[in-house]
């Protein structure tokens, strides 16, 4: 079932960790922070290591840490 | 088959822009500009099949020196015939993959879809129009593939937080 627009009284389940679909919304709100262009480099940054991985190779450009996604 | 580059999109975005190509992105790395948290490996774009734009899209992909994706490795360059046509052209460059997209969703071409887009700065200084993410919902709904339905609930909720982003807080109660 789609999600039904943000009403003042679903307001508490917007804050919610999980849609009732099991969507994540806390990245989702992690993502939002960001500006466009910190959002693209997080997606290049994926890229590089889902293909450093695949190719075996530890990846030092990536912290981890989803409140410093720049920084390793 | 053939590896593909590690992907640039703001490089592949930039030398689109230094090639004044009128053109939208759409796909997967429209909905991570709008906050989506997903991933893809391809940069979708929609473009303006006008003859003067398909000849600077055609000077453009030189630079990028893209090709057809063929599993055989064969090297066939898109033709302004190609890129004038509703035809998804599927290519790949030296940064990374590019779907041109003559038309998405329910035969929408750029110049339908444009009117549903925002400008937004990529990085560096790069400024691109991206379909804004109502309009990029209902497409993935038109194309309704199960793909595209698969990422719907994530682009629906990404609107929905957005949206309540938006939101003033609520006015203090007095006591």
């Amino acid at each position: 079932m789609a999600p039904q627009p943000p009403s003042d009284s679903d307001q508490p389940s917007l804050e919610a960790a999980h849609s009732p679909e099991g969507v994540d919304l806390t990245v989702i709100r992690w993502m939002l922070s960001m500006t466009p262009a910190e959002r693209l480099r997080v997606l290049d940054r994926h890229i590089r290591s889902v293909l450093r991985m695949r190719a075996g190779i530890p990846d030092p450009g990536f912290s981890g840490d989803p409140e410093n996604p720049d920084h390793a | 088959m053939r590896e593909s580059p590690t992907p640039d999109f703001l490089e592949i975005l930039r030398i689109l822009t230094t090639h004044k190509v009128d053109f939208l992105v759409v796909g997967g790395v429209c909905a991570v500009l709008h906050g989506a948290p997903l991933s893809t490996f391809d940069l979708d774009v929609v473009h303006s099949r006008k003859p003067d734009n398909v000849a600077r899209l055609l000077a453009a992909l030189e630079a990028l020196d893209a090709r057809y994706r063929f599993p055989t490795g064969q090297r066939l360059k898109p033709g302004a015939s190609h890129l004038s046509s509703p035809g998804h052209q599927l290519l790949r460059t030296r940064l990374g993959l590019l779907d041109l997209l003559g038309v998405v969703g329910a035969n929408r071409p750029y110049e339908e879809l444009v009117a549903s887009s925002v400008e937004v700065e990529a990085g560096e200084g790069v400024r691109i129009r991206i379909l804004d993410l109502a309009a990029l919902i209902r497409i993935k709904e038109e194309t309704a593939g199960e793909k595209d339905r698969a990422v719907l609930p994530l682009l629906r909720w990404t609107l929905l937080e957005k949206l309540a982003a938006r939101r003033p807080p609520p006015e203090p109660q007095p006591e």
